[in-house]
Formats: C-alpha cells, structure tokens, sequence
C-alpha cells in the first residue's frame, strides 16, 4: 500500500505545483482562480495522507468552495463586465457535444475496459461490503455491468454525439459559405 | 482509508513541497499587480504553512494534535480576512474607484481621478 500513497502523493504534488505557477502566471484572473480552486483541493487530498481528515474538510469546504465563490465575486465586481454573459457565450450547446461529451464517453469507456476497474465494479457490486445496497438494486446494478448493456450505451451515447457534433461542423461550415457567396 | 495511506513518505518531501509553495507565493506578491491574484498567492504561502505544521505533527509528535488545531486556526483566520479584504474592495467599487487606480495609489501616492 506504500506504493499506492506514493503514487497519490506524487500526483497530488505535481498537480499543487504546475496550478499554483499557473495562478502566478496565468494572464486571465478567471483562470488563475480555477487554478487556486484546483490546487487547494488537491492540498486539502493530500491533508488525508498525512492522517488528518478533519483538516482535509476544513480546507475543501473552506477554501476550495467557500472562498473561491468569494474571490469570483471580487472579480465580478471589479471587472464591471457580465461574467455570466461572457461564460454563457463560450460555452454553447454545440460545443458539449463536438467536444466534451466524446471525450468524456470515450473516457468512461477506456476506463470501463480496464481490468482494474472492471474487477472494482463487479466487486463493489457483487460482495457483502456494502450492506446499505438492498438486494434489487444490486441485482440490476450486476445486470447493468456485469451484461452487454452498459457497454451498447455507452458506444451509442458516443455515436450520437459524434454524429450530433460532426453534423453541427458542417452546418456551420455551409453557413460561413452562404454568408461569403452573399458578400 | 487514512490507515491504508500510512507514513511511508519521508519528511522531507513534503518539506520540499511546501517550500516550493512557499517561494511561489512570494513570486506572486512580488510580480502580480492585480489584487486579487496578490490575495491568491498570500493564500498560497498561508497554505505551504499549514502543509508544514500538519507534517511536522504528524511525523514527529503522534499523540498531540498542536499542528493540525493551528493549521485549522489558520485556515479560519485566512477565510476571514479574504472576506474582509473583498468587503473593502467591493467598498471601495462602489466610489467607482478602478482597480488600476487603486494599483497606482500605492506606487505613486497620488490620487488619480
């Protein structure tokens, strides 16, 4: 197990580090907080490898939620610009599913195909370990893994939105064609 | 969970950790000149404290807990004057006061209009 917490130390460590020059360097002030966000929950993770859970708490409920949303609303005020507004046009509809949520799905799936993983889930569902799970859901949870139907949906969710993603592609593509022939 | 990830790590690499923390904090002070990345990075050295504090009574005193109560006193005490200090600046944005001018106030001890 010492292998373990050193594999979690070093990344927890690494990941500190590169967010907290990134807080220094990063030009844009809304990013350099999403990075201090980043880097004291990862500070408040490496709290519990040194035994001490309650302060682990205090430093994600404290810092990493309650003083962040402080520091948003400094920003808010003191840009004078509407954040919200600004959010809102970057991230559109159209963007969830060329990009996130193939990514995510393919993720989901390269992870499920793991052994690890696979042996994680199937002993999480299967054994005694977790008395609360009552016996119908544990049975559907089985089915759900441990049968072909978490694997269909999950290549289905894929395709669609490789599909939904690659057709807005190309209805953005023939609209700047439309938009140039008019010129 | 914590009993699992016992204290194989040696000291010193959290040591070193946090000073990098440390140091990259005081780049931050000295470099930024926006306010509010000023207050990150004090933050960030009030938090390089708090890893040293947890380590040292983790590795060196078992039985007290000393460290881990100044390291929540800290974080406390780092809450309240984050929001003390947003309360002054959301005061001083209601005089429409910028926050580049407020930068040059302190440089030049002028004011700007």
């Amino acid at each position: 197990m010492s292998f373990l917490s050193f594999i979690f130390f070093y990344i927890l460590s690494f990941t500190i580090i590169v967010c907290a020059i990134s807080i220094v360097f990063v030009p844009k002030i809304t990013m350099s907080l999403f990075f201090a966000v980043l880097c004291f929950f990862s500070i408040g993770l490496l709290y519990l490898l040194l035994n001490s859970p309650l302060n682990s708490i205090i430093q994600i409920l404290l810092y990493s939620f309650s003083v962040s949303v402080i520091f948003a609303f400094a920003i808010m005020i003191s840009l004078k610009q509407d954040l919200k507004s600004q959010i809102f046009k970057k991230f559109r509809l159209k963007t969830l599913f060329e990009l996130f949520l193939p990514i995510l799905v393919l993720f989901i799936s390269l992870l499920y195909y793991i052994k690890p993983f696979k042996y994680i889930c199937q002993n999480f569902m299967i054994d005694d370990q977790f008395p609360i799970l009552k016996d119908s859901t544990k049975i559907i949870a089985t089915n759900f893994l441990n049968q072909s139907n978490f694997q269909l949906c999950l290549l289905s969710i894929a395709i669609l939105s490789i599909i939904i993603g690659f057709s807005s592609i190309f209805v953005k593509k023939k609209k700047k064609n439309t938009i140039e022939e008019t010129k | 969970m914590t009993q699992i990830l016992n204290y194989n790590i040696p000291l010193y690499q959290y040591l070193v950790l946090s000073l990098i923390l440390f140091l990259i904090g005081i780049l931050g002070l000295v470099l930024s000149k926006n306010f509010i990345r000023l207050l990150i990075s004090l933050e960030l050295i009030l938090n390089a404290v708090c890893i040293n504090f947890i380590a040292f009574s983790n590795y060196l005193d078992d039985s007290s807990l000393l460290g881990m109560t100044f390291a929540a006193i800290i974080v406390l005490l780092a809450a309240i004057e984050v929001s003390l200090i947003v309360g002054l600046i959301i005061l001083l944005f209601k005089g429409n006061v910028t926050q580049k001018q407020i930068f040059e106030k302190n440089v030049d001890g002028e004011k700007n209009d």
